[in-house]
């Protein structure tokens, strides 16, 4: 039976503010940004969490959205709730980043730009040891200011690395901004087919049309696949939508009580139609 | 050394299927044999070091044994963070190559200069720097750093001369009173010193230190329990290299001896020339090291 991607992302979104506010930490925005992508990719994907060569690898270029990738390991059963609510407790394995120790995770990120480039390293490792695996890359728009995103996007298309999927979380922010304002990185799509790359530009909050482009049913899978996915920072919670602060800032207990409320009206409304 | 390198990494890779060749386009006329007999095995990532090391990690995390090709100022540098944060901090087997060990390539100046790639490496625990002496310890040595699990640096020449000092690894005693350790290649320097040494009436022993890893500091306690004088001699600026090791390690141990570091002391830009030049013009007078031991004066 087919799973239910949108109550999964609902409850992962539950997620990011609940773990979040327990630890009191933030990079809330950036985790509801992906959570639907997180989702979509678990459900593409095949043995996470073991150790079978052929698995899928998911790489979480942009590392510090970790907390949704922990959320959603947690909502497919992949790491269990107690191991999701140790997040950033002293001694745990799940800090605010990405680390091979934890369970349905394969490569430490954090330092932008360099995730891609173990995405492509994977996908190479497909190609040469004649696997079925796929691997996934979540990327950041604000990678694209990395010039090593480039040098890895090039050389996956260059040595068509078929297997290799890019969600982009265009979600027009980083850290010091709106995107468009920090650095101009307009025709991605464009300069990426040029390359040999296929390119797709999805609404980034739809699960179910996500995972049918990760499961390569939307392109004809001979080429690596960029998925631009249009998102919002923030996505869920109205008042962290598009802002910047959001990035930064833990929740407060009337922000956090309000946070959930508005996730769970918006699941109650969706559920209605 | 590079030559051989290439040679014996060929043989390896005719028995070991996981081996794979990267090169940041980088080899011409020394990688096309790999290439041709191995082409699903050899990935010319372009002028892109840092994507190089990055795939690698992705490679090895599939069991495979990755190396990346490339001078080593581009390997060893350029790609650090990519290192530090792949293969170091996944505990992956990638054998980061750096060719063009210190000033070897001459007139090509700083750039193309590893006089810093010790110092940027040394820090890691878990890590393998592997300086080979001569082409022979290439040819001896490299299927067992090709099956040694740690991410690995190796430092080459493009050529070199043949040594046959005993190697710090291996754990020799020696009985002078006077060590020179010298660092991979700088056995040549070495043995320039070792001569002036001896005609100065004064008896010297040669180890070459060709890896340097969490061993080696405590390899270096254990030789120098009785020496008064310990030159060190790199091709290497003399701050974070294999003198600063040495020093770490006599101070942390209490022993009581000198160190007196040989190797690069200014920063070798504006003037060019052969290694002989840059010898002279770069790196510590090794007359006035040769007076100061033979006189069996104390710095300081």
């Amino acid at each position: 039976m087919p799973r239910n991607l949108f109550e999964i992302s609902q409850n992962t979104r539950i997620k990011v503010l609940e773990v979040s506010k327990k630890a009191n930490k933030g990079h809330i925005g950036s985790g509801l940004s992906i959570c639907e992508i997180v989702v979509a990719i678990l459900d593409s994907a095949t043995g996470v969490g073991t150790d079978d060569d052929d698995r899928t690898r998911i790489v979480l270029s942009k590392g510090h959205a970790a907390l949704a990738f922990y959320s959603a390991l947690s909502e497919f059963g992949i790491i269990s709730d107690d191991e999701l609510y140790s997040y950033c407790v002293n001694g745990s394995k799940f800090g605010t980043h990405p680390d091979p120790i934890q369970t349905g995770t394969d490569f430490m990120t954090g330092s932008l730009g360099q995730g891609i480039g173990f995405g492509v390293g994977a996908a190479m490792a497909t190609k040469i040891k004649n696997r079925q695996s796929q691997t996934f890359v979540v990327l950041s728009d604000s990678e694209l200011n990395e010039g090593s995103t480039w040098e890895s996007l090039y050389v996956a298309g260059h040595n068509n690395l078929k297997s290799l999927v890019v969600a982009l979380d265009l979600n027009g922010q980083q850290a010091m901004g709106k995107t468009r304002d920090v650095m101009q990185l307009d025709g991605l799509p464009n300069q990426l087919a040029m390359v040999g790359w296929n390119c797709l530009a999805l609404d980034g909050h739809d699960s179910e049309n996500l995972a049918l482009a990760f499961s390569r049913k939307l392109d004809d899978g001979s080429k690596p696949l960029l998925v631009v996915a249009k998102t919002i920072a923030g996505k869920g919670v109205s008042f962290m939508e598009g802002k910047i602060e959001w990035h930064y800032l833990p929740q407060s207990d009337d922000q956090h009580r309000l946070a959930i409320e508005e996730v769970n009206k918006f699941r109650q409304r969706t559920r209605g139609k | 050394m590079r030559a051989e390198f290439l040679d014996k990494l060929f043989e390896i890779a005719e028995n070991d299927e996981r081996l794979v060749f990267m090169t940041a386009d980088l080899g011409f006329g020394v990688v096309e044999k790999f290439a041709e007999r191995f082409s699903s095995r050899f990935i010319n990532v372009g002028v892109a070091e840092q994507a190089m090391v990055a795939a690698a990690t992705g490679l090895a995390e599939a069991g495979l044994i990755p190396y990346c090709y490339s001078i080593a100022t581009f390997t060893s540098l350029r790609a650090l963070e990519f290192t530090r944060n792949g293969p170091i901090a996944h505990a992956l087997p990638v054998k980061v190559v750096g060719v063009g060990a210190g000033m070897d390539y001459g007139f090509d100046g700083l750039t193309h200069f590893a006089v810093d790639d010790v110092a940027a490496l040394r820090a890691y625990p878990g890590f393998l720097i592997w300086a080979p002496a001569d082409s022979d310890e290439v040819t001896s040595d490299l299927e067992e750093i090709h099956n040694d699990p740690r991410p690995v640096y190796i430092r080459l020449l493009r050529r070199g001369e043949k040594t046959t000092n005993q190697r710090l690894h291996t754990n020799p005693k020696v009985s002078a009173r006077t060590v020179i350790l010298s660092l991979g290649d700088a056995h040549t320097l070495s043995a320039k010193i070792a001569l002036k040494l001896d005609s100065a009436g004064v008896f010297v022993e040669q180890i070459s230190v060709t890896r340097i890893d969490d061993q080696t500091l405590t390899q270096i306690a254990n030789l120098l329990g009785a020496v008064d004088f310990c030159v060190t001699v790199e091709n290497h600026f003399i701050i974070g290299g294999l003198g600063s090791l040495v020093c770490e390690a006599v101070a942390t141990n209490g022993i009581d001896t000198k160190v007196i570091r040989v190797g690069v002391e200014d920063l070798p830009i504006s003037e060019y020339g052969d290694s002989e030049f840059l010898e002279k013009r770069f790196m510590t007078d090794i007359g006035l090291v040769v007076e100061e031991v033979s006189r069996g004066k104390r710095h300081k």
